[in-house]
């Protein structure tokens, strides 16, 4: 017997968190589904408090557990699950310990938020490489921090934010290797559309310089050294479209690299809810179309926060509000007064956040070149181990788009189903054949999202065959 | 893989817990993803199903680091909670 809500949301972050507050104030009940242990998504994230640096603990994380504790009644709060499928209504989780549960429902909130965007290079794949938003969450959820002399790199905030968070935490920051350029003035007069964000941003800038940590930008590494660990990056200059500059290539001893070149919508459950998407790399890339109340092409499925195209944390926040009030509308069910004018706040807000977030991508996002620079032995796919060979000869034999290399290489059909590749595969498509990423199309979802336990996926399709 | 100097480091000493890890035994914080504290162990690489096993994004996206636990293989160790007595095996003994 399936569960049954009026209101199904996935993510338990900023957005998700905040539709599910809203929809209780006006008395309508919700699952929220979240594959986290607690609640607060990335940005909130939960664990380790002792002693972690100011920057690393966000006190709104704290009231937002808070919070879902004492709604508890009308929140059906469910950590640590993972939505495998979705259709028709009804959705399935697998809970931590490999129990298939299903839950039928009226409406269907979509926050699952963000990932973050490698570029392959040689050497990425020898342990000592990690994300940055993955040394964030170690940082956050464990207390655990590198030791070693570390070089973070890529673009974006994320990559100054967590640089500063590592260096408050005491790591030996060797570097700072930023690909972009430093923002420009007409970059920086858009920003000031948030002038507290923007000084929070000069201020990182500063702690760093402070911190007398060598901050490269225009560069980007261009391979990883060692044996069986990282032991050293070497660094290059890149041009506008952010390919490296070959032989001028510095050397940088470390035994952590941090890599990410910002975040991207997470879409996996957007594509599995049939959802239409566009590609706009100004919101990150592929992301669901939505409307400006969340509402997408499918209805009854609505989005909120980044995975409905990157905009920050505070956009997420303002989501909530907005997108509850769609959700009722969709429900028939009355819109309290004191909601309708939380969501027309949250709106002007969102305004401002938007052309932030603009001028952040314009800055920072990543540019085809870092891509293409990955030289014939780099392994693009690591979880089916495609070289850019083997992608270079399937792209060369004719293959148009994305969804014939793949099978001509496996690539992006392995555990991660091309999370990981799927930025590379698509700008190396681009460069290599000249086909823009929007005709190139999305790569298809398979289902079930995750690996599913066999005997789960027979109760699944049991399940499905009864009236 | 492990080092003789990890190469991460706790930040403070917090309640510990046993697990065990390819049939030996670890101390490791309650209450916190696996991962990370194996990390700070100098366990940073171990024998997956096609490929060596490693964290990567450590938030759940790209499966590079599954492991057998407690019996049930593909398990991401980044979004596995520490647990009294669980264990830990790698996909594949060789790799
Ligand atoms: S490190 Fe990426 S899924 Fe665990």
């Amino acid at each position: 017997m399936a569960d049954a809500t009026p209101v199904a949301i996935v993510g338990a972050g900023p957005a998700g968190s905040g539709v599910a507050f809203a929809l209780a104030e006006a008395g309508v009940g919700c699952v929220l589904i979240d594959d986290n242990a607690a609640a607060g998504g990335q940005v909130f994230r939960a664990g380790w408090q002792q002693s972690a640096p100011r920057s690393a603990a966000d006190p709104r994380g704290v009231e937002l557990r808070a919070r879902l504790r004492r709604a508890a009644a009308t929140i059906d709060h469910r950590p640590n699950s993972e939505l495998v499928a979705v259709e028709n209504g009804m959705l399935w989780l697998l809970d931590s310990d490999g129990r298939l549960g299903s839950i039928r429902f009226d409406a269907l909130v979509v926050a699952t938020g963000a990932i973050e965007v490698f570029a392959p290079m040689p050497g990425w794949t020898l342990p000592g490489v990690v994300g940055l938003a993955g040394l964030q969450t170690m940082l956050k959820s464990a207390g655990v921090v590198p030791a070693a002399p570390t070089v973070l790199a890529g673009a974006g905030p994320l990559l100054y934010l967590v640089a500063t968070q590592m260096i408050e935490a005491g790591v030996p920051v060797a570097a700072v290797v930023d690909a972009a350029a430093r923002p420009s003035p007409g970059v920086l007069a858009q920003m000031a559309a948030r002038p507290s964000l923007l000084l929070a941003g000069l201020t990182l800038r500063l702690r760093l310089l402070r911190a007398r940590v060598p901050v490269l930008t225009s560069t980007a590494i261009v391979e990883i050294e060692g044996g069986g660990h990282a032991e050293a990056v070497r660094v290059a200059p890149v041009d506008r479209a952010w390919r490296p500059h070959a032989g001028s290539a510095t050397r940088i001893e470390c035994r952590v690299v941090g890599l990410g070149l910002g975040l991207r919508p997470n879409v996996d459950v957007t594509r599995a809810a049939g959802c239409r998407h566009a590609h706009d790399l100004g919101r990150g890339g592929w992301h669901p179309e939505r409307d400006e109340d969340g509402v997408t092409s499918v209805p009854g499925v609505f989005v909120a926060g980044d995975a409905g195209g990157i905009t920050g944390a505070d956009a997420a926040i303002a989501d909530g509000a907005i997108v509850a009030v769609a959700v009722l509308r969709h429900l028939c069910q009355p819109v309290p007064s004191m909601l309708a004018s939380e969501a027309a706040v949250a709106r002007r807000l969102r305004a401002r956040q938007r052309l932030f977030a603009k001028a952040i991508m314009q800055w920072s996002a990543p540019r085809p070149g870092i891509f293409d620079a990955a030289p014939a032995d780099t392994m693009i796919c690591r979880c089916e181990a495609v070289t850019r060979r083997a992608l270079d000869d399937a792209l060369a034999g004719g293959y148009e788009a994305p969804g014939p290399a793949k099978m001509a290489t496996r690539i992006g059909m392995g555990a991660c189903q091309g999370r990981l590749c799927h930025p590379a595969l698509q700008a190396i498509t681009q460069q290599r054949r000249g086909i823009a990423p929007a005709d190139q199309g999305m790569p298809t979802v398979r289902s079930p999202l995750r690996p599913v336990p066999a005997r789960a996926l027979i109760a699944m399709a049991h399940a499905r065959s009864e009236p | 893989m492990t080092h003789p100097t990890p190469y991460y480091r706790r930040l403070a000493a917090t309640p510990e817990i046993e697990i065990v890890l390819d049939g030996t035994s670890l101390r490791v914080p309650a209450d916190a993803p696996v991962l990370p504290s194996l990390m700070a162990l100098g366990i940073e690489a171990w024998s997956g199903r096609n490929r060596q096993a490693q964290p990567l994004c450590l938030m759940g996206a790209c499966f590079q680091c599954t492991a057998v636990v407690d019996g049930r293989p593909g398990q991401r160790l980044c979004r596995t909670p520490a647990r009294q007595g669980m264990s830990i095996g790698s996909e594949q003994a060789d790799g």
